[in-house]
């Protein structure tokens, strides 16, 4: 096969550097090699012109779209998850056994206690009563 | 699209990991077009875009934790697409079924020179959508070389960091994805020869 000749080797040297041209992303040099290109070969208009149709179909992908749609369902799934999370707590918690509860329970207050030795004991119910235990309240008192 | 500051990216995802509503429309609305993007030119469907999309975020929403700053965050979200991409296809059978245009490797000499003033013939309404239905057609390395060039425009160099190649397949790869496209335009209305 021939060696390429330099307007062979000019061609495809701008072919390959023409899909960043149209994203302004070349080093000087290559700027100034494809605007040179470009001036000396007004045919070569035609692929510049296709480069940045197709850049810009690419970058349109999606534009049409309405993002609010996609965040709210995004936000209803992720509520439940949490939710689960909590559950899945209430549930190994009831599903624990009275020993363990009151184990629970006073490791609780203690580490309470230490954190906020003025306000330990009205924490503790609070929390209780917040997640509906009301047995639980009754052993702590 | 520019990665939110690191600072603001950290406080962002304590929130999101707290679970925070407004932390997590934030940080969504700051990505989503970029990973949808990314999503839709992999799956070819924007349906399934939607949903790859929602369980992109839920996974990362409920693995902030996760997130260690090692890649950028829009990289680390670009990964957990590409997994959940992955899953989709492998369950769609997708890979099998659609038809691709066949690009012979990465090199570009020896191609014939390609009719690039094939778009002068259409709308342009109408052509965005023919070059839309011809990018599907091209294998996903193609694609995803489309995406960080042109939707992310990336530097060259970046482009061959992110798809694992020489800067110089990444070259050839985009003039043979862009003879394919003008070829494919040519057929979609209703010309039989590509190249002049």
């Amino acid at each position: 096969m021939s060696e390429p000749s330099a307007s062979q080797n000019d061609a495809q040297r701008f072919q390959k550097l023409l899909p960043f041209y149209v994203t302004r992303q070349l080093s000087a040099s290559d700027k100034d090699f494809v605007d040179a290109y470009l001036a000396d070969n007004p045919a070569s208009q035609n692929a510049l012109q296709f480069t940045e149709q197709l850049s810009q179909v690419v970058r349109r992908i999606g534009a049409d779209r309405n993002p609010d749609l996609a965040l709210q369902k995004l936000l209803n799934n992720l509520t439940p998850a949490r939710q689960n999370i909590l559950q899945r707590l209430v549930t190994q918690w009831r599903s624990a056994g009275r020993i363990s509860r009151i184990f629970i329970i006073l490791a609780a207050a203690a580490l309470l206690r230490l954190a906020s030795p003025d306000a330990w004991f009205e924490a503790i119910i609070g929390l209780l009563d917040e997640l509906g235990i009301a047995d639980a309240a009754l052993l702590v008192m | 699209m520019k990665d939110l500051p690191e600072n603001e990216l950290t406080i962002l995802l304590n929130k999101v990991g707290a679970g925070d509503n407004k932390a997590i429309e934030i940080v969504y609305r700051h990505y989503q077009a970029t990973v949808f993007s990314f999503i839709r030119l992999r799956v070819r469907d924007d349906a399934a875009a939607e949903e790859i999309l929602n369980d992109t975020f839920m996974i990362a929403f409920s693995k902030s934790a996760h997130y260690n700053a090692s890649s950028t965050y829009k990289t680390w979200l670009c990964g957990i697409a590409k997994n959940v991409c992955g899953t989709w296809m492998r369950k769609q059978n997708v890979a099998l079924t659609r038809a691709m245009v066949h690009i012979d490797g990465d090199e570009l000499e020896g191609l014939p020179n390609p009719d690039w003033n094939v778009l002068s013939q259409l709308e342009s309404r109408e052509m965005d959508e023919i070059i839309r239905a011809c990018i599907d057609r091209l294998p996903v390395a193609h694609r995803e070389a489309f995406f960080w060039t042109w939707f992310e425009e990336e530097p060259m160099e970046r482009v061959a960091e992110r798809l694992d190649c020489p800067i110089g397949t990444i070259k050839s790869r985009l003039f043979n994805a862009r003879a394919k496209i003008s070829d494919c335009v040519r057929n979609a209305v209703g010309g039989a020869q590509a190249y002049v």
